[in-house]
């Protein structure tokens, strides 16, 4: 006999989506930040490409970062971790 | 008969200048995205009014549906800054509903045959008015965090306990966090709408050109109608949702202000 298994996967729901842009647009924007603030700076100080690297590295740090906090806001905690 | 010019899905972020206005070299004309901001912020009032006019100890549907709503942010407001969250509500709340009653009105169908200038539009599509929203956030964040913590406001990017040398990977690492909220807020609120947008002026369009295409090939369309149908749900539900995820995290930005000396 075939045993009925529930399904584990989560159904997809608004909130799915909602979580799903949030996480996404957390990363770009980290992301995005940092190596604007990175671009700039060289700019400012004639340093290509040291700042931009430097830029893009933390930016991706900041972004997850981001992703962590919303994460942890998620789960009812407070916003800081 | 069925109008087969199916516009491009882009064609309904297009700005339209209603009323040509020009204020020293900058072109402030009144647009189909201003007349649909007033659409949205007109139907606040009055919906409040008509709630408000006759309040009753016991209250009618319309008085129900306006204290749920201020019940809802009232609470978020309270659980997420705490007591002194109090003054943040009023912001909060037009915030909320004001996001909440732009997207709604962007699902409202246009009606056919009117010029293009009028047809339904989703203010909250364009990047640039959600960043503006943003913004205001974070001026409120900065100005209320300094006023309240003075400099101390800055241990927000340097968190107490760590060993000294990781600040100079931390502090960095928290600015550009912090810089990068307005953006994350504004760019999730815009890709949402714009994004569900296009996805329902896809599946339109495949109705129309499939239905004009005649023939058998017109039973085909009832595949894509009933993607729109399904899409038009979804986006009514995104629509709440993005209004609610940029009023929580308004309300977990004022808090960190609020807190930024306890870290």
């Amino acid at each position: 006999m075939r045993v009925e298994h529930e399904p584990e996967v989560p159904k997809p729901s608004g909130a799915g989506w909602g979580r799903a842009m949030r996480v996404s647009s957390d990363l770009l924007a980290g992301l995005f930040v940092g190596t604007l603030l990175g671009y700039l700076l060289d700019r400012w100080l004639e340093t290509e490409p040291w700042f931009l690297l430097a830029g893009i590295g933390l930016g991706f740090a900041a972004g997850l970062r981001n992703i962590a906090r919303s994460m942890k806001d998620d789960s009812g905690s407070s916003s800081e971790i | 008969m069925i109008d087969i010019r199916a516009a491009g899905p882009m064609e309904q972020f297009e700005i339209l200048p209603i009323i040509a206005l020009d204020f020293a070299g900058v072109d402030i004309s009144f647009t189909n995205s201003s007349l649909w901001m007033v659409i949205a912020t007109s139907a606040i009032v009055l919906f409040f009014f008509l709630a408000t006019r006759r309040a009753a100890l016991i209250p009618g549907r319309v008085q129900s549906a306006v204290e749920v709503l201020y019940e809802f942010v009232s609470d978020l407001v309270r659980d997420t800054i705490g007591a002194d969250g109090r003054k943040f509500f009023p912001y909060v709340f037009t915030l909320f509903i004001f996001i909440l009653a732009a997207n709604l009105f962007g699902l409202v169908p246009s009606i056919p045959g009117t010029p293009a200038e009028i047809h339904t539009f989703t203010p909250t599509s364009h990047l640039i008015v959600t960043l503006a929203l943003a913004m205001v956030t974070i001026s409120i964040v900065l100005i209320y965090g300094f006023w309240k913590n003075g400099l101390k406001f800055f241990k927000l990017f340097a968190p107490s306990g760590l060993p000294i040398y990781m600040y100079a990977l931390i502090v960095p690492i928290e600015i550009i966090s912090f810089l990068s909220r307005p953006i994350s807020l504004a760019v999730r609120l815009f890709a949402n709408m714009f994004a569900g947008h296009i996805i329902l002026k896809l599946f339109a369009g495949f109705v129309v050109s499939l239905l004009s295409a005649g023939g058998a090939v017109m039973l085909f369309g009832i595949a894509p109608f009933l993607g729109a149908v399904a899409v038009t749900a979804l986006e009514f539900l995104v629509a709440a949702l993005q209004a609610y995820v940029f009023a929580v995290l308004t309300c977990i930005y004022l808090s960190d202000a609020a807190h930024a000396a306890d870290h």
